[in-house]
Order: structure tokens, then sequence, then C-alpha cells
């Protein structure tokens, strides 16, 4: 018989349907409990994924998304196109104010998946120097568990998700459990022998959750080249096809779609949370839903949102926050600093438009201020390089005619390197609610205020000469660099706000991702993230994710929750 | 999902399906064929005037002219520039139009005739000489660069990107008709092919 899912109380709530929020609900509704997912968005259906439609098929052939009026900040993103927009934010239903001088490009989803469609997939392990990096150079905090805590967890996620990738033994990058990596180029493979025997630093093929084999019912990449249109075959790694469909497949855990939640509810006779309010997207009614425990799965900056819009007379300044750190210590990677040239070495002439292409590049491992390496003298932490070394149709070719169009074909072997950099958790770079400002539910929205710092600009300039460093010693020629700081936002990898630690004066949640102050909320997501690494940090939050509901199943079983 | 799964987020979703459109999925192949309203016999450009139209048409087939295979006159290149720069930003609309009136005034300063009327030879010696830089260098000096040369380029940027994005355009970089698919391969070379780095070292 159909109950309405409203009237039940749930064990666990979990508010966003993405990457950790999949995991979350597959991990807590598999274990037998009750959960269920909330999504601000609607659903998601294979039917839309357009990976192999040529762009002549549509309108504006995906050539520019000017004439789109309702998303400008979300068009910024590099994922963000003529194909798949509808699945990004409407910017004018949910805004968002910044200082005037300090802009925050926020780019994020509201469907079912979340950002898990449009991922960049890149998939890294944090290390010992990332956990412990406070105790290295003596800036911020270290985490509260170290890497043997956390590597199981890793494990788990690596072994479901498919992660290919090489082992290379480098401590600043530990290896996981990988399926085959994907194959490097000509030009990659002399780059990476060269700046290994050069420099002594470590080129790996990108770490991707893509499949290169085929993997827990899924199918091995066929290379069109553009995941973040959809994949037919899911081969690579989005939530609603993986991780939800299991928790569904459960008959445990019901999924709530076009819910939009506003806070957390308190129980009035004790410290606990009771459940959710949420808007009906559709509607605009206001609902609620009742569990034993709270989690926060919707994105750093979402998720803590919702509890500072959850101050009651005794949190009054949000829920968790008796430590006044809620909201602080908000950090995105810094991009924008590389190099690219060309290997005219290589006459290799570029894959077709009919294939394959290969959705993934080289990654090159940390190599600055690293455990036992020399340390920098005007930056601490590190930065990666995400790059790649094939040959592209040179559209850029010069003159005209004939001759262009033969050299459009011809192509150019160009190589390129872009920098993730460590962004530090400053509290100064801050979220807070904006007092005058609601979303289109009237939900109050977010004031962010962020800037990168004088140690990212530092790390951007010696980025940016060492890339092309880099790239001259491997014979590239034309080679240009940027040491610039892109935007804070630019690199979609918002962290932190709600720091995880030992102690409730000093960070908002504990090492499990509990609020200090509610044993039954939960902040799990980048929210919690006390550094930032430089590595791509989704594998690393849906670690976290597992590690946290793997302890609550334990209270669960003990009758605590 | 199975039919199971489906039906109860079904349930939960369909009164929203049916309330607001918006809150659809979009379905793909969107509205229309978009190759198809290009090629209607009753066509009219809608943002540029017909002179504009010739222009760009004449433009386009010597930056992309037909060789073995067709050029961007034949892929309709001016039709769907004409298209997507109704819509584009007031900023981009007038780069488009200043840089197609340039080209213009320059033929009426150089020719005493505007670049659809030139002979084919001439138009090419005028495109010549806004294809390739034409900055002055001489000791502590720097003319300021030729104007011609950055109108030319957000032109030829304009019709390639429209060129090869056209059917014809994609078969001309390698569009079977199917969808993109494949195994990359990567490099084939023997073991220390590149590592010996011979020549270089």
């Amino acid at each position: 018989m159909f109950q309405d899912p409203l009237t039940r109380t749930y064990d666990a709530i979990v508010v966003g349907s993405g990457a950790t929020g999949g995991w979350a609900a597959k991990r807590l509704s598999e274990a037998g409990l009750n959960v269920a997912v909330l999504e601000a968005g609607r659903n998601i259906s294979p039917k839309e994924f357009t990976e192999h439609m040529p762009a002549f098929q549509l309108k504006y052939r995906n050539v520019s998304l000017d004439w789109l009026k309702s998303r400008p900040i979300q068009k910024q993103c590099y994922a963000c196109m003529e194909y798949n927009y509808d699945w990004f934010v409407d910017d004018l239903q949910n805004p968002y104010s910044t200082p005037p001088d300090k802009p925050f490009s926020w780019q994020r989803l509201r469907i079912v998946g979340g950002r898990t469609l449009v991922w960049g997939r890149q998939s890294y392990r944090l290390s010992d120097l990332d956990l412990k990096a406070a105790s290295h150079d003596g800036y911020g905090h270290d985490w509260p568990f170290s890497y043997r805590d956390i590597a199981p967890y890793y494990d788990i996620v690596e072994d479901y998700v498919g992660i290919s990738g090489a082992a290379e033994g480098n401590d600043a990058l530990p290896d996981g459990h990988f399926l085959p990596p994907m194959k490097m180029s000509c030009g990659e493979m002399h780059f990476r022998d060269r700046m290994a025997k050069q420099f002594g630093r470590t080129v790996t093929m990108g770490r991707t959750a893509i499949l290169t084999q085929n993997h827990n019912g899924r199918l091995a990449c066929h290379y069109c080249g553009p995941c973040e249109r959809g994949c037919s075959t899911f081969s690579y790694f989005s939530s609603p096809f993986t991780t939800l469909k299991d928790a569904l497949k459960t008959g445990k855990c019901t999924l709530i779609t076009n819910a939009v939640v506003a806070k957390v509810n308190m129980e009035s006779s004790s410290n606990r949370a009771s459940g959710v309010t949420f808007i009906d997207g559709i509607t605009r009614q206001t609902k609620t839903v009742r569990g034993k425990a709270v989690i926060l799965c919707a994105q750093a900056l979402e998720s803590t949102r919702i509890l500072l819009n959850s101050s009651t007379g005794e949190h009054a300044a949000g829920l968790g926050n008796s430590s006044g750190l809620l909201g602080r210590g908000l950090m995105d990677h810094s991009t924008g600093a590389g190099a690219s040239g060309e290997l005219p070495q290589f006459d290799e002439r570029p894959s077709p438009y009919s294939g394959p292409h290969r959705a993934n590049g080289i990654y090159v491992i940390r190599f600055r201020n690293t455990m036992h390496g020399p340390q920098q003298k005007n930056f601490i932490r590190g930065y990666g390089f995400q790059g790649s070394a094939v040959p592209a149709f040179n559209f850029g070719a010069a003159g005209f005619g004939a001759d262009y169009k033969q050299a459009v074909k011809e192509g150019v072997y160009s190589i390129s390197l872009g920098a993730f950099g460590e962004s530090l958790a400053r509290e100064e770079n801050y979220i807070s609610i904006d007092p005058k400002l609601k979303d289109a539910w009237g939900i109050p929205a977010l004031h962010i205020s962020m800037t990168h710092g004088e140690n990212e600009k530092a790390m951007h300039e010696d980025a940016g000469s060492t890339a092309a460093e880099m790239l001259e010693a491997a014979g590239a020629k034309n080679i240009t660099l940027k040491s610039t700081v892109a935007e804070p936002g630019m690199a979609i990898h918002e962290l932190g706000t709600a720091r995880m630690g030992t102690d409730p004066k000093r960070s908002v949640t504990d090492p499990y991702c509990q609020l200090h102050d509610l044993n039954n909320v939960f902040a799990m997501d980048g929210a919690c993230f006390v550094s930032s690494g430089c590595q791509n940090p989704t594998l690393t939050m849906m670690a976290i994710t597992v590690r946290a509901c793997d302890r609550l199943l334990e209270r669960f079983k003990r009758g605590e929750a | 999902m199975n039919r199971r799964d489906l039906f109860r987020t079904t349930l939960l979703t369909v009164g929203a399906a049916a309330a607001d459109p918006a809150l659809h999925a979009r379905e793909f192949p969107p509205g229309g064929d978009a190759p198809k309203d290009l090629d209607r016999a009753d066509w009219k450009p809608v943002f540029l005037d017909a002179h504009q139209n010739q222009t760009l048409i004449a433009l386009s087939d010597l930056i992309i002219p037909a060789t073995d295979t067709p050029g961007a006159k034949a892929a309709l290149v001016n039709r769907f520039l004409d298209l997507l720069m109704s819509v584009e930003t007031a900023e981009t609309q007038r780069a488009f139009l200043a840089a197609l009136s340039y080209v213009d005034g320059a033929c009426m300063a150089e020719y005493k005739s505007a670049f659809i009327y030139l002979s084919p030879e001439q138009q090419v010696e005028f495109l010549s000489l806004l294809a390739y830089p034409h900055t002055h260098e001489r000791w502590g000096e720097r003319e300021p660069e030729f104007p011609g040369t950055g109108h030319f380029e957000k032109l030829k940027s304009w019709i390639s990107g429209a060129y090869y994005s056209s059917p014809i355009g994609l078969k001309e970089i390698g569009w079977d008709g199917t969808f993109p698919h494949g195994v990359f391969t990567g490099c084939e070379h023997s073991g220390s092919a590149h590592s010996a780095d011979a020549a270089q070292d």
C-alpha cells in the first residue's frame, strides 16, 4: 500500500543526491535503514544524454550561450553548454551576493545526481602531506585523522566507482585500487620520461572515474569524448546510475525530488534535530519530513547555508555554530596558471571527429614543498598540473583559403599544463546569510566573500614559469605561459565552512562529520574539509562519507541513534 | 532503476511534470530540424541586410573555399551566423558588424568599390593584406597594429566555427555519420622510443 512519504519518520534524511548523497543513501539503506533522499531539482533520464549528438542539431550549435539569459554565472562553467544548461541552476532563481570587489563564480546543478552528471572525474587520494599539512609547515589545522584511517574507505569507494589509473609509488599522491590506466600519447610518453629524467617529477595518466574495462555492471568507455553531456553506457561515475540506483533497489530508500530544503528542524524537548523543512519546488508549499538523523550532502556552501538558516533561540548564530566557525574557511583550488605550446617533433594527425576521444589527460604529481624535498621560500603547500599532449585540429591556423583548410586538417601537436593549487583555509574567506536576499522559494540566500591570497598568488607565479620551463625541457615551441589566479569558484572545488576536528571550540564537526553541538546532524560533503590539498576533492568527499556512515550505522546497531 | 523504483520516484514527481513545463527534461533533438531550417528555400536573413549577407557569403567562401570538399558557401555558414548573431549580445553584434563594414570601408579606400564587386584577384589580394600581420617595427618604435588584421581574425574565427560545426564541416574533419567512438590506443612505439630522446640528447 502506498504511504505518503512525508508521514513517516525515516532513520536518516539525506539532503542532496550527488556524489556524497548517493553514497550515504547506498551505505545506509543497504544496511537496512529507512532513508529519504531529498533533491532540490527534478529527476534525470538517460534520454537527456546528448554525448553523441553533433552540434549542428542544436539551434546555435553550442557555439555560444550568450543568448541564454537565465544562467549568466553557470555559463562560466566549461561543462555548461547548449546541450545541458538546464541541468545547471537558473541563476535568476538562485541568487547570492558577494562584495563588489570579490567576485565568486558558484557553479552548480539542481537535479538528481547533482554535479556528478558533469564533473571532471579526476580522482586523487589525499596523503599525510595534505592531512597533516599544519604539522609540516605550521599553517592552519591538521585533519583529525591520518591517511591510514581513511585509506580503507578510499579502497571501498574506488572498488565500487572504478577509477582507472597507474600506481606510481609517489608519497605525495598515494596509489589506489585502479582499473588499467588510459593510454598516453607519444607526446605524453616523451614528456613523462623527460620530466622524470631532468627534474625527477612524476607524470602519470590522469586517475579518472571512467571505466577502462567493464565494471560492476557498467560498460567500459567507448571514447566518444564529451562526458559532461551524459553517458549512455554509464561508463563514468554518476550517482543516479550507481549509488542511488543501488539505494533505491533496496526498497528502503525514498527519493523525493523538487524538495528545496530550507532548514533543519529541532525537537522542542531535546537538543536533537527532528528532520527538515523543505519547499516543494513546484507548488511552493512548505513541507516537513521527519528523521532520526539528518545528513547534509547538499554541497559545501548549500549544506552550511542550511545550517545557518536553521537558527533557533538556543542556536542563534546557526545550527552547530557554538565555535563561531560555521561559514568560515571557504576554499576553492586556485586555477589559472600554466603553459601551452607545440611539440613539432611529433607529426601524428588529429583523431578524426568520429573518434576515438580520450576524456582524460596527464597529471603531474605535486613536487613543491614535499615531505622530504626542498621547501619554497615564498609559498607553502603545492600544486599539481593537469594537462595533455595530443594532436588537435588547428582551427587557429594562419591565412585563408585552401591552405587554411588543409592546415586545419593537418592539425597541431599541442601540449598544455594547467595548475590546481592548494587554497589555504583562511578564516577571512567566509559565507553568511545575506539579510536582504532570498531565492525563488523564499529561502534566505548566501553572501560569499572570498579572495585568493598572497600564498596562492606566489604559488601561481611559480606554477606558470615552472610549467613553461617543463614544456621547454620537453622541446616544446611557441610556448605561452600564464601566472594569473582565476576568480574563486572557477575550480568548482568549494570546500570548508564546517571544518571537522576533535576540539568543539576549534571545529564545527567531529572527525565523523557529526556536528559537535548536535549528535544527529551531519555535514557529509566538502564542507567538513580542514584543508584543500591540491587534489580534486570528490574522491575524498566520498571516502569521508562512507567512513561517517559506517560510524553512524554502528550507533544505530547499538541503539544510540 | 527497475520498474518499481521508477514507479516510486515517478509518484513523487508526477505532479511536478504536469504543473510546470520548465521542470520537464528537455527533449532531444530539440524541436525542429536545425540543418533543414537553415536550408529552407524561402530563407531570409533575420539579422543581416542583403548586402551584408552577400559580403559574408563572399568572405566565407574565400576563407574556406570548395576544394575537393565543399566550402563555406555550401555549408550555409552565412545563414547560421545570421541566426547566431540575431541572439548574440549587443557587444558581439557590434563587433561582427564593425568587422564587416571595415572590409567594405577599406575596399572603398583602396579600390573605390565594395568587397563583393572586386574581381576575384582583387578580393584575394585584399584578404592577403588583412590576413598576415602588418606590424612595422624599427629600432625603438613600434607602429600600432594594422586594424584590418583584428577584424579579419574575428570574421575568420566566426566563419571557421560555423563551418566546422556544420554537417559539411564535420565531414571535413572526419565525421563518418556515426557517433564518435573507438579505443584510444595511445603511443604504440616500442618501449624506449621516446624515453631515449636520441635525437635531442
